[in-house]
Protein backbone atom coordinates (compact mmCIF):
# COMPACT_ATOMS: atom_id res chain seq x y z
CA UNK A 1 0.00 0.00 0.00
CA UNK A 2 1.64 3.24 -0.86
CA UNK A 3 1.54 6.63 0.70
CA UNK A 4 -1.18 7.77 -1.30
CA UNK A 5 -3.64 5.00 -0.62
CA UNK A 6 -2.90 5.24 2.92
CA UNK A 7 -3.40 8.96 3.05
CA UNK A 8 -7.46 8.41 1.72
CA UNK A 9 -7.61 5.23 4.36
CA UNK A 10 -6.15 7.08 7.69
CA UNK A 11 -5.03 10.82 6.80
CA UNK A 12 -4.25 11.49 10.30
CA UNK A 13 -1.89 8.41 10.40
CA UNK A 14 1.29 9.42 8.47
CA UNK A 15 1.14 12.89 9.27
CA UNK A 16 0.64 12.20 12.27
CA UNK A 17 3.81 10.07 12.00
CA UNK A 18 5.60 12.27 10.85
CA UNK A 19 4.74 15.02 13.39
CA UNK A 20 5.89 13.20 16.14
CA UNK A 21 8.96 12.41 14.71
CA UNK A 22 11.49 13.99 16.47
CA UNK A 23 14.17 14.74 13.07
CA UNK A 24 11.79 16.50 11.76
CA UNK A 25 12.39 19.20 14.37
CA UNK A 26 15.86 19.01 14.19
CA UNK A 27 18.46 20.79 12.13
CA UNK A 28 18.92 22.59 9.11
CA UNK A 29 15.75 20.99 7.34
CA UNK A 30 13.64 20.64 10.75
CA UNK A 31 11.13 22.62 11.31
CA UNK A 32 11.77 25.26 13.13
CA UNK A 33 14.40 26.00 11.13
CA UNK A 34 12.22 26.41 8.29
CA UNK A 35 9.73 28.34 10.11
CA UNK A 36 12.56 30.68 10.70
CA UNK A 37 13.49 30.77 6.85
CA UNK A 38 10.09 31.28 5.71
CA UNK A 39 9.47 34.06 8.05
CA UNK A 40 12.66 35.74 7.36
CA UNK A 41 11.86 35.62 3.39
CA UNK A 42 7.97 37.04 4.32
CA UNK A 43 9.52 39.54 6.63
CA UNK A 44 12.23 41.21 4.30
CA UNK A 45 9.45 41.11 1.68
CA UNK A 46 6.46 42.93 3.72
CA UNK A 47 9.09 45.64 5.26
CA UNK A 48 10.05 46.46 1.74
CA UNK A 49 6.54 46.32 0.48
CA UNK A 50 5.17 48.57 3.36
CA UNK A 51 8.30 51.08 3.19
CA UNK A 52 6.82 51.65 -0.71
CA UNK A 53 2.78 51.48 -0.17
CA UNK A 54 2.42 53.09 3.12
CA UNK A 55 4.03 56.31 3.18
CA UNK A 56 2.63 56.52 -0.60
CA UNK A 57 -0.82 55.56 -0.12
CA UNK A 58 -0.58 57.78 2.96
CA UNK A 59 0.62 61.02 0.96
CA UNK A 60 -2.21 60.61 -1.77
CA UNK A 61 -5.00 60.26 0.44
CA UNK A 62 -3.92 62.80 2.39
CA UNK A 63 -3.72 65.16 -1.18
CA UNK A 64 -7.06 63.20 -1.62
CA UNK A 65 -5.61 62.93 -5.88
CA UNK A 66 -4.89 60.18 -8.02
CA UNK A 67 -7.75 58.18 -6.66
CA UNK A 68 -7.82 56.47 -10.28
CA UNK A 69 -4.47 55.40 -10.33
CA UNK A 70 -4.14 53.86 -6.79
CA UNK A 71 -7.32 51.79 -7.79
CA UNK A 72 -5.30 50.85 -11.02
CA UNK A 73 -2.19 49.91 -9.58
CA UNK A 74 -4.33 48.00 -6.55
CA UNK A 75 -5.86 46.11 -9.32
CA UNK A 76 -3.41 45.75 -11.46
CA UNK A 77 -1.03 44.39 -8.88
CA UNK A 78 -3.43 42.01 -7.83
CA UNK A 79 -3.54 40.11 -11.33
CA UNK A 80 0.17 39.67 -11.83
CA UNK A 81 0.68 36.21 -10.37
CA UNK A 82 3.50 35.72 -8.06
CA UNK A 83 4.07 32.05 -9.42
CA UNK A 84 5.18 33.59 -13.16
CA UNK A 85 7.23 36.77 -11.92
CA UNK A 86 9.29 34.40 -9.31
CA UNK A 87 10.33 32.26 -12.12
CA UNK A 88 10.76 35.10 -14.73
CA UNK A 89 13.19 36.96 -11.54
CA UNK A 90 14.81 33.80 -10.63
CA UNK A 91 15.84 32.80 -14.27
CA UNK A 92 17.02 36.67 -14.70
CA UNK A 93 20.80 37.29 -14.20
CA UNK A 94 20.89 40.23 -11.89
CA UNK A 95 18.51 38.65 -9.51
CA UNK A 96 18.70 34.95 -10.35
CA UNK A 97 18.48 31.65 -7.98
CA UNK A 98 18.28 33.23 -4.70
CA UNK A 99 15.89 34.94 -1.77
CA UNK A 100 16.22 37.95 -3.53
CA UNK A 101 13.77 36.38 -6.21
CA UNK A 102 11.34 35.31 -3.88
CA UNK A 103 11.21 38.53 -1.68
CA UNK A 104 10.85 41.01 -4.71
CA UNK A 105 8.24 38.76 -5.96
CA UNK A 106 6.06 38.67 -3.00
CA UNK A 107 7.13 42.41 -2.13
CA UNK A 108 4.95 42.77 -5.45
CA UNK A 109 2.28 40.92 -4.63
CA UNK A 110 1.89 42.40 -0.81
CA UNK A 111 1.49 46.13 -2.23
CA UNK A 112 -1.87 46.44 -3.84
CA UNK A 113 -4.00 45.83 -0.52
CA UNK A 114 -1.32 47.97 1.70
CA UNK A 115 -1.34 50.79 -1.13
CA UNK A 116 -5.38 51.10 -1.58
CA UNK A 117 -6.18 50.77 2.18
CA UNK A 118 -4.06 53.65 3.62
CA UNK A 119 -4.77 55.97 0.66
CA UNK A 120 -8.87 54.72 1.29
CA UNK A 121 -8.41 54.82 5.00
CA UNK A 122 -6.59 58.34 4.52
CA UNK A 123 -8.50 60.21 2.21
CA UNK A 124 -12.03 58.56 3.87
CA UNK A 125 -10.97 59.76 7.63
CA UNK A 126 -14.24 61.62 8.22
CA UNK A 127 -14.39 64.86 6.24
CA UNK A 128 -16.08 66.47 9.40
CA UNK A 129 -13.09 66.08 11.49
CA UNK A 130 -10.66 67.14 9.23
CA UNK A 131 -12.73 70.46 8.38
CA UNK A 132 -13.01 71.36 12.62
CA UNK A 133 -8.97 70.41 12.52
CA UNK A 134 -8.23 72.98 9.40
CA UNK A 135 -10.93 75.02 11.32
CA UNK A 136 -8.94 75.19 14.73
CA UNK A 137 -5.92 76.29 12.55
CA UNK A 138 -4.27 72.83 12.53
CA UNK A 139 -1.18 73.03 9.62
CA UNK A 140 -1.74 69.99 6.85
CA UNK A 141 0.78 67.92 8.16
CA UNK A 142 -0.44 68.33 11.86
CA UNK A 143 -3.79 67.53 10.59
CA UNK A 144 -2.53 64.29 8.62
CA UNK A 145 -0.46 62.84 11.60
CA UNK A 146 -3.37 64.11 14.78
CA UNK A 147 -6.51 62.90 12.65
CA UNK A 148 -6.17 61.30 9.49
CA UNK A 149 -4.13 59.06 10.46
CA UNK A 150 -5.33 58.06 13.80
CA UNK A 151 -8.90 57.58 12.24
CA UNK A 152 -7.68 55.68 9.26
CA UNK A 153 -6.05 53.23 11.85
CA UNK A 154 -9.02 50.50 11.21
CA UNK A 155 -8.70 50.45 7.47
CA UNK A 156 -4.89 50.46 7.16
CA UNK A 157 -4.24 48.21 9.07
CA UNK A 158 -6.76 45.43 7.27
CA UNK A 159 -4.43 46.12 4.93
CA UNK A 160 -1.52 45.35 6.42
CA UNK A 161 -2.93 42.16 8.02
CA UNK A 162 -4.48 40.91 4.51
CA UNK A 163 -0.84 41.48 3.00
CA UNK A 164 1.22 39.89 5.71
CA UNK A 165 -1.03 37.18 5.55
CA UNK A 166 -1.60 36.14 1.98
CA UNK A 167 2.34 37.01 2.05
CA UNK A 168 2.96 34.40 4.37
CA UNK A 169 0.67 31.81 2.74
CA UNK A 170 2.67 32.43 -0.73
CA UNK A 171 6.07 32.42 0.60
CA UNK A 172 5.68 28.71 0.20
CA UNK A 173 6.72 29.78 -3.20
CA UNK A 174 10.02 30.52 -2.38
CA UNK A 175 10.53 26.61 -2.02
CA UNK A 176 10.46 26.48 -5.95
CA UNK A 177 13.32 28.30 -7.20
CA UNK A 178 15.47 26.41 -4.56
CA UNK A 179 14.72 28.71 -1.82
CA UNK A 180 13.65 27.65 2.45
CA UNK A 181 10.82 28.00 4.18
CA UNK A 182 8.18 25.78 5.27
CA UNK A 183 7.15 25.03 1.05
CA UNK A 184 10.51 23.47 0.77
CA UNK A 185 7.91 20.65 3.25
CA UNK A 186 5.44 20.83 0.31
CA UNK A 187 7.78 21.03 -3.34
CA UNK A 188 9.70 18.28 -1.84
CA UNK A 189 6.96 15.94 -1.01
CA UNK A 190 5.13 16.71 -4.01
CA UNK A 191 8.38 15.89 -6.09
CA UNK A 192 8.67 12.56 -3.93
CA UNK A 193 5.09 11.56 -3.94
CA UNK A 194 5.40 11.55 -0.14
CA UNK A 195 2.03 12.54 0.41
CA UNK A 196 2.73 12.82 4.05
CA UNK A 197 5.49 15.50 3.64
CA UNK A 198 3.45 17.63 1.72
CA UNK A 199 0.61 17.42 4.04
CA UNK A 200 2.89 18.22 6.95
CA UNK A 201 3.97 21.40 5.43
CA UNK A 202 0.42 22.39 4.68
CA UNK A 203 -0.64 21.82 8.08
CA UNK A 204 2.37 24.02 9.28
CA UNK A 205 1.62 27.18 6.65
CA UNK A 206 -1.86 26.80 7.86
CA UNK A 207 -0.92 27.00 11.27
CA UNK A 208 1.19 30.13 10.82
CA UNK A 209 -1.00 31.89 8.75
CA UNK A 210 -3.80 31.42 11.17
CA UNK A 211 -1.63 32.59 14.50
CA UNK A 212 -0.07 35.38 12.49
CA UNK A 213 -3.75 37.14 11.84
CA UNK A 214 -4.54 36.40 15.19
CA UNK A 215 -1.46 38.34 16.35
CA UNK A 216 -2.04 41.42 14.30
CA UNK A 217 -5.86 41.41 15.16
CA UNK A 218 -4.26 41.42 19.06
CA UNK A 219 -1.64 44.66 17.97
CA UNK A 220 -4.77 46.35 15.73
CA UNK A 221 -6.79 46.32 18.46
CA UNK A 222 -4.01 47.60 20.53
CA UNK A 223 -2.89 50.79 18.39
CA UNK A 224 -6.67 51.68 17.25
CA UNK A 225 -7.46 54.63 19.17
CA UNK A 226 -9.93 53.65 21.93
CA UNK A 227 -13.13 55.58 20.41
CA UNK A 228 -12.69 53.73 17.12
CA UNK A 229 -12.43 49.90 18.37
CA UNK A 230 -14.67 47.19 17.24
CA UNK A 231 -16.32 47.33 20.58
CA UNK A 232 -16.88 50.56 20.72
CA UNK A 233 -20.16 52.17 18.81
CA UNK A 234 -18.10 53.90 16.13
CA UNK A 235 -15.90 51.01 15.37
CA UNK A 236 -16.97 48.87 12.39
CA UNK A 237 -14.11 46.41 11.66
CA UNK B 1 -44.65 40.80 6.77
CA UNK B 2 -45.40 42.08 3.09
CA UNK B 3 -46.96 39.60 0.83
CA UNK B 4 -45.08 41.00 -2.13
CA UNK B 5 -41.93 40.56 -0.09
CA UNK B 6 -42.76 37.34 0.71
CA UNK B 7 -43.46 36.35 -2.80
CA UNK B 8 -40.02 37.84 -4.04
CA UNK B 9 -38.34 35.63 -1.61
CA UNK B 10 -39.74 32.64 -2.01
CA UNK B 11 -39.26 33.10 -5.76
CA UNK B 12 -35.56 33.89 -5.07
CA UNK B 13 -35.44 30.61 -2.91
CA UNK B 14 -36.80 28.95 -5.76
CA UNK B 15 -34.65 29.96 -7.93
CA UNK B 16 -31.29 29.03 -6.01
CA UNK B 17 -32.85 25.56 -4.93
CA UNK B 18 -33.66 25.10 -8.84
CA UNK B 19 -29.82 26.43 -9.47
CA UNK B 20 -28.45 23.88 -7.13
CA UNK B 21 -30.78 21.01 -8.41
CA UNK B 22 -29.23 22.30 -11.87
CA UNK B 23 -25.43 22.15 -10.90
CA UNK B 24 -25.81 19.16 -9.07
CA UNK B 25 -27.01 16.92 -11.78
CA UNK B 26 -24.25 18.42 -14.42
CA UNK B 27 -21.46 17.83 -12.71
CA UNK B 28 -21.15 13.83 -12.74
CA UNK B 29 -18.40 12.65 -11.80
CA UNK B 30 -15.44 11.45 -14.13
CA UNK B 31 -13.24 8.85 -12.93
CA UNK B 32 -10.31 10.92 -12.74
CA UNK B 33 -9.08 10.74 -9.05
CA UNK B 34 -7.08 12.69 -7.64
CA UNK B 35 -3.02 12.04 -9.47
CA UNK B 36 -1.94 15.08 -7.77
CA UNK B 37 -0.09 16.34 -10.64
CA UNK B 38 -2.77 16.86 -13.13
CA UNK B 39 -2.53 20.70 -14.66
CA UNK B 40 -6.45 21.15 -14.53
CA UNK B 41 -6.45 21.46 -18.66
CA UNK B 42 -5.26 18.23 -19.37
CA UNK B 43 -7.21 16.80 -16.51
CA UNK B 44 -10.33 16.52 -19.06
CA UNK B 45 -7.99 14.49 -21.47
CA UNK B 46 -6.78 12.57 -19.12
CA UNK B 47 -10.64 11.53 -17.52
CA UNK B 48 -11.65 10.45 -21.17
CA UNK B 49 -8.78 8.51 -22.40
CA UNK B 50 -9.59 6.68 -18.57
CA UNK B 51 -12.95 6.08 -19.16
CA UNK B 52 -12.91 4.78 -22.71
CA UNK B 53 -12.57 0.83 -22.64
CA UNK B 54 -9.45 -0.26 -21.27
CA UNK B 55 -8.82 -1.92 -24.82
CA UNK B 56 -8.98 1.30 -26.79
CA UNK B 57 -10.52 0.29 -30.47
CA UNK B 58 -7.38 0.59 -33.11
CA UNK B 59 -6.94 4.38 -33.62
CA UNK B 60 -8.62 5.52 -30.44
CA UNK B 61 -7.24 7.57 -27.69
CA UNK B 62 -4.29 7.84 -26.52
CA UNK B 63 -2.91 9.86 -23.50
CA UNK B 64 1.29 10.60 -23.75
CA UNK B 65 2.49 11.21 -20.67
CA UNK B 66 5.41 13.23 -20.17
CA UNK B 67 8.13 14.13 -17.62
CA UNK B 68 8.97 18.02 -16.83
CA UNK B 69 11.99 18.91 -18.77
CA UNK B 70 12.34 19.81 -22.47
CA UNK B 71 13.40 16.10 -24.13
CA UNK B 72 10.78 14.22 -22.30
CA UNK B 73 8.37 16.92 -24.26
CA UNK B 74 9.87 16.35 -27.54
CA UNK B 75 9.45 12.63 -27.43
CA UNK B 76 6.27 12.93 -26.26
CA UNK B 77 5.70 14.81 -29.52
CA UNK B 78 7.28 12.55 -32.15
CA UNK B 79 4.94 9.28 -30.14
CA UNK B 80 2.41 11.83 -30.55
CA UNK B 81 3.11 12.29 -34.40
CA UNK B 82 3.49 8.59 -35.60
CA UNK B 83 0.85 7.90 -33.49
CA UNK B 84 -1.42 10.38 -35.71
CA UNK B 85 -0.09 8.38 -38.73
CA UNK B 86 -0.87 5.45 -37.15
CA UNK B 87 -4.98 6.91 -37.26
CA UNK B 88 -4.73 7.52 -33.32
CA UNK B 89 -6.08 10.89 -31.15
CA UNK B 90 -3.07 11.18 -29.03
CA UNK B 91 -2.63 13.83 -27.03
CA UNK B 92 0.15 14.43 -24.45
CA UNK B 93 -0.41 15.20 -20.66
CA UNK B 94 3.11 17.00 -19.11
CA UNK B 95 3.56 16.13 -16.11
CA UNK B 96 6.25 16.51 -13.44
CA UNK B 97 8.77 13.31 -12.53
CA UNK B 98 8.79 9.15 -12.64
CA UNK B 99 6.92 9.42 -8.75
CA UNK B 100 4.19 10.82 -10.41
CA UNK B 101 4.05 9.57 -13.66
CA UNK B 102 4.70 5.93 -12.96
CA UNK B 103 1.36 5.48 -10.36
CA UNK B 104 -0.34 6.95 -13.32
CA UNK B 105 0.79 4.55 -16.41
CA UNK B 106 -0.03 1.77 -14.28
CA UNK B 107 -3.58 2.73 -13.27
CA UNK B 108 -4.26 3.73 -17.43
CA UNK B 109 -4.82 7.33 -16.30
CA UNK B 110 -1.50 7.63 -18.96
CA UNK B 111 -1.21 4.92 -21.41
CA UNK B 112 2.30 6.13 -23.12
CA UNK B 113 4.95 7.33 -21.72
CA UNK B 114 8.72 7.48 -23.25
CA UNK B 115 10.86 6.37 -20.29
CA UNK B 116 14.81 5.59 -19.87
CA UNK B 117 16.00 1.68 -19.76
CA UNK B 118 17.91 1.98 -16.62
CA UNK B 119 16.26 4.60 -14.22
CA UNK B 120 13.04 3.06 -14.86
CA UNK B 121 13.94 -0.57 -13.83
CA UNK B 122 15.73 0.47 -10.98
CA UNK B 123 12.42 2.58 -9.69
CA UNK B 124 10.62 -0.30 -10.55
CA UNK B 125 12.95 -2.67 -8.42
CA UNK B 126 13.04 -0.12 -5.31
CA UNK B 127 9.46 0.22 -5.77
CA UNK B 128 8.74 -3.74 -5.69
CA UNK B 129 11.50 -4.94 -3.44
CA UNK B 130 12.36 -2.34 -0.82
CA UNK B 131 15.06 0.46 -0.59
CA UNK B 132 18.10 -1.82 -0.12
CA UNK B 133 17.06 -3.89 -2.89
CA UNK B 134 20.44 -5.07 -5.18
CA UNK B 135 20.51 -3.17 -8.11
CA UNK B 136 19.34 -4.49 -11.38
CA UNK B 137 19.88 -2.24 -13.89
CA UNK B 138 23.55 -1.73 -15.55
CA UNK B 139 25.47 -1.00 -18.48
CA UNK B 140 24.36 -3.82 -20.49
CA UNK B 141 21.32 -2.94 -22.50
CA UNK B 142 19.78 -6.77 -23.40
CA UNK B 143 20.33 -7.75 -19.70
CA UNK B 144 18.55 -4.43 -17.70
CA UNK B 145 15.75 -4.60 -20.38
CA UNK B 146 15.43 -8.33 -19.64
CA UNK B 147 14.99 -7.29 -15.81
CA UNK B 148 12.58 -4.59 -16.62
CA UNK B 149 10.33 -6.61 -18.77
CA UNK B 150 9.94 -8.66 -15.24
CA UNK B 151 9.33 -6.14 -13.15
CA UNK B 152 7.45 -4.44 -15.77
CA UNK B 153 4.99 -6.94 -16.56
CA UNK B 154 4.48 -7.24 -12.93
CA UNK B 155 2.55 -4.09 -12.59
CA UNK B 156 1.07 -4.07 -15.85
CA UNK B 157 2.94 -2.17 -17.97
CA UNK B 158 4.81 -3.38 -20.93
CA UNK B 159 8.13 -2.37 -22.27
CA UNK B 160 9.04 -1.83 -26.06
CA UNK B 161 12.12 -2.52 -27.78
CA UNK B 162 14.91 -0.01 -26.72
CA UNK B 163 15.99 2.69 -28.74
CA UNK B 164 19.54 3.45 -29.72
CA UNK B 165 19.31 6.61 -28.38
CA UNK B 166 20.23 7.47 -25.13
CA UNK B 167 20.11 9.91 -22.23
CA UNK B 168 21.43 9.43 -18.85
CA UNK B 169 21.58 11.65 -15.57
CA UNK B 170 24.73 13.70 -15.77
CA UNK B 171 26.48 16.45 -13.28
CA UNK B 172 27.77 19.46 -14.57
CA UNK B 173 30.13 22.39 -13.05
CA UNK B 174 31.11 25.58 -14.84
CA UNK B 175 34.14 25.55 -17.12
CA UNK B 176 35.64 28.19 -14.58
CA UNK B 177 35.52 25.95 -11.67
CA UNK B 178 36.88 22.60 -13.62
CA UNK B 179 39.43 24.70 -14.97
CA UNK B 180 40.31 26.42 -11.70
CA UNK B 181 40.20 22.50 -9.70
CA UNK B 182 41.20 20.37 -12.57
CA UNK B 183 38.25 18.68 -12.91
CA UNK B 184 37.59 16.33 -15.76
CA UNK B 185 35.67 13.29 -13.90
CA UNK B 186 33.21 12.75 -11.15
CA UNK B 187 36.47 11.37 -9.69
CA UNK B 188 38.15 14.29 -9.84
CA UNK B 189 35.36 16.45 -8.31
CA UNK B 190 34.83 13.50 -5.59
CA UNK B 191 38.64 13.98 -4.25
CA UNK B 192 38.33 17.65 -4.38
CA UNK B 193 34.76 17.43 -2.22
CA UNK B 194 37.20 15.74 0.87
CA UNK B 195 38.16 19.05 1.99
CA UNK B 196 36.03 21.44 0.03
CA UNK B 197 32.44 19.82 0.28
CA UNK B 198 30.46 21.00 -2.78
CA UNK B 199 26.39 22.39 -3.20
CA UNK B 200 24.81 20.06 -4.77
CA UNK B 201 21.82 21.39 -7.17
CA UNK B 202 19.20 19.60 -8.52
CA UNK B 203 15.65 18.32 -9.07
CA UNK B 204 13.44 17.73 -5.86
CA UNK B 205 13.77 14.00 -5.80
CA UNK B 206 17.17 13.88 -6.15
CA UNK B 207 17.95 12.84 -2.57
CA UNK B 208 16.23 10.05 -2.76
CA UNK B 209 17.53 8.60 -5.94
CA UNK B 210 20.16 6.07 -6.28
CA UNK B 211 21.23 7.39 -9.68
CA UNK B 212 21.55 11.19 -8.49
CA UNK B 213 22.77 12.39 -4.46
CA UNK B 214 22.90 9.11 -2.44
CA UNK B 215 24.73 7.04 -5.94
CA UNK B 216 27.48 9.83 -5.75
CA UNK B 217 27.65 9.78 -2.08
CA UNK B 218 28.34 6.27 -2.35
CA UNK B 219 29.76 5.51 -5.62
CA UNK B 220 32.31 8.20 -5.59
CA UNK B 221 32.56 8.81 -1.75
CA UNK B 222 31.28 12.76 -2.47
CA UNK B 223 31.06 15.39 -0.14
CA UNK B 224 27.86 17.38 -0.58
CA UNK B 225 27.83 20.56 2.05
CA UNK B 226 24.48 21.49 0.86
CA UNK B 227 21.18 20.55 -1.75
CA UNK B 228 19.16 22.74 -3.46
CA UNK B 229 16.44 22.13 -5.02
CA UNK B 230 15.91 22.83 -8.38
CA UNK B 231 14.55 21.57 -12.01
CA UNK B 232 15.38 19.07 -13.75
CA UNK B 233 18.56 20.00 -15.89
CA UNK B 234 16.53 23.42 -16.22
CA UNK B 235 17.17 26.84 -16.70
CA UNK B 236 16.82 27.11 -13.07
CA UNK B 237 19.73 24.56 -12.42
CA UNK B 238 21.97 26.31 -15.01
CA UNK B 239 21.14 29.98 -13.59
CA UNK B 240 22.12 28.71 -10.22
CA UNK B 241 25.29 27.12 -11.49
CA UNK B 242 26.29 30.49 -13.81
CA UNK B 243 26.19 32.80 -10.47
CA UNK B 244 27.63 30.09 -8.46
CA UNK B 245 24.88 29.29 -5.95
CA UNK B 246 25.73 25.60 -6.80
CA UNK B 247 29.29 24.20 -7.53
CA UNK B 248 27.82 21.17 -9.28
CA UNK B 249 24.43 20.44 -11.07
CA UNK B 250 22.35 17.85 -12.61
CA UNK B 251 21.96 18.46 -16.23
CA UNK B 252 21.39 15.32 -18.82
CA UNK B 253 23.71 13.83 -21.57
CA UNK B 254 21.80 14.64 -24.23
CA UNK B 255 21.26 18.38 -22.87
CA UNK B 256 21.63 20.83 -26.23
CA UNK B 257 22.56 23.61 -24.22
CA UNK B 258 26.17 22.54 -21.64
CA UNK B 259 29.00 23.91 -24.34
CA UNK B 260 26.40 27.00 -24.79
CA UNK B 261 25.84 28.05 -20.97
CA UNK B 262 29.63 27.43 -20.45
CA UNK B 263 29.45 24.06 -18.41
CA UNK B 264 31.17 21.09 -18.42
CA UNK B 265 29.71 17.59 -17.96
CA UNK B 266 32.10 15.70 -15.50
CA UNK B 267 32.83 12.01 -17.12
CA UNK B 268 31.27 9.13 -15.23
CA UNK B 269 34.21 7.48 -14.91
CA UNK B 270 32.71 5.05 -12.54
CA UNK B 271 29.60 4.25 -14.24
CA UNK B 272 27.13 5.49 -12.06
CA UNK B 273 24.92 5.86 -14.44
CA UNK B 274 23.43 3.16 -15.85
CA UNK B 275 22.21 2.16 -19.96
CA UNK B 276 19.37 4.53 -19.81
CA UNK B 277 18.48 4.11 -23.40
CA UNK B 278 14.68 5.65 -24.53
CA UNK B 279 12.37 3.41 -24.43
CA UNK B 280 8.11 3.09 -24.92
CA UNK B 281 6.63 2.28 -21.53
CA UNK B 282 3.15 1.13 -22.23
CA UNK B 283 -0.19 0.02 -20.25
CA UNK B 284 -0.24 -3.31 -20.71
CA UNK B 285 -3.99 -2.95 -21.47
CA UNK B 286 -3.76 0.19 -24.23
CA UNK B 287 -1.31 -2.10 -26.26
CA UNK B 288 -2.03 -3.61 -29.63
CA UNK B 289 0.20 -4.08 -32.25
CA UNK B 290 -0.71 -1.10 -34.13
CA UNK B 291 0.56 1.12 -31.44
CA UNK B 292 3.44 -0.70 -30.86
CA UNK B 293 4.29 -0.58 -34.63
CA UNK B 294 4.18 2.75 -34.57
CA UNK B 295 6.02 3.40 -31.34
CA UNK B 296 8.77 0.83 -32.27
CA UNK B 297 9.47 2.78 -35.62
CA UNK B 298 10.03 5.59 -33.98
CA UNK B 299 12.29 4.18 -31.19
CA UNK B 300 14.23 2.40 -34.00
CA UNK B 301 15.12 5.48 -36.50
CA UNK B 302 15.76 7.51 -33.15
CA UNK B 303 19.88 8.01 -32.31
CA UNK B 304 21.19 10.19 -29.44
CA UNK B 305 22.58 12.82 -31.84
CA UNK B 306 19.05 13.34 -33.05
CA UNK B 307 18.36 13.87 -29.55
CA UNK B 308 21.11 16.30 -28.63
CA UNK B 309 20.13 18.40 -32.02
CA UNK B 310 16.52 18.77 -31.11
CA UNK B 311 17.01 19.35 -27.47
CA UNK B 312 19.55 22.35 -29.26
CA UNK B 313 16.65 23.62 -30.88
CA UNK B 314 14.12 23.73 -28.48
CA UNK B 315 16.07 24.67 -25.73
CA UNK B 316 18.18 27.09 -27.15
CA UNK B 317 16.67 28.52 -30.45
CA UNK B 318 13.81 28.39 -28.81
CA UNK B 319 11.84 26.14 -31.77
CA UNK B 320 8.35 24.50 -30.64
CA UNK B 321 8.70 20.91 -29.18
CA UNK B 322 5.55 19.98 -31.39
CA UNK B 323 7.27 21.40 -34.41
CA UNK B 324 10.71 20.09 -34.10
CA UNK B 325 9.26 16.14 -33.76
CA UNK B 326 7.14 16.48 -36.35
CA UNK B 327 10.28 17.56 -38.74
CA UNK B 328 12.13 14.94 -37.33
CA UNK B 329 9.62 12.50 -38.18
CA UNK B 330 8.74 13.77 -42.00
CA UNK B 331 12.82 13.65 -42.74
CA UNK B 332 13.02 9.68 -41.37
CA UNK B 333 9.62 8.99 -43.64
CA UNK B 334 7.37 8.22 -40.56
CA UNK B 335 5.10 10.43 -41.33
CA UNK B 336 4.20 11.82 -44.85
Amino acid sequence: MDAREGILVNPLGPVGAWFADPANWTGTSGVPARLVEHLWISARALILAFAIALPLGVWLGHVGRFGTLVTSIGNLGRAIPTFALLIILASWEPVGVSDLAAILALAVFAVPPVLTNSFVGVRDADPTAKESARGMGMTGGQVLWRVELPLSVPIVAAGVRTSTVQVVATATLAALVGGGGLGRFVVDGFGRQDTALMLSGVILVAIVCVAIELVLAAVQKALTPPPLRADSVLGAF
Amino acid sequence: MHASTLRQRAVAAAALGLALTLAACGGSSTSSDSSAADASAPASAASTAAEASPEPAAGGPITIGAFGFGESKILANLYAGALTAAGFEPSIIELTNREVVEPALESGEVQVVPEYLGTLTEFLNVKANGPDAAPLASGDVEATLAQLQTLANAVGITVLTPSPAADQNAFAVTREFAEANGLATLSDLAGYSQSNPVRLGGPPECPTRPFCQPGLEETYGMQFSEFTSLDAGGPLTKQALAQGAIDVGLVFSSDGGVAANDLVVLTDDLTLQTADNIIAAVTTSALTPALQTALDAVSAALTTEDLVQMNKMVDIDRADAATVAQEWLTSKGLVS
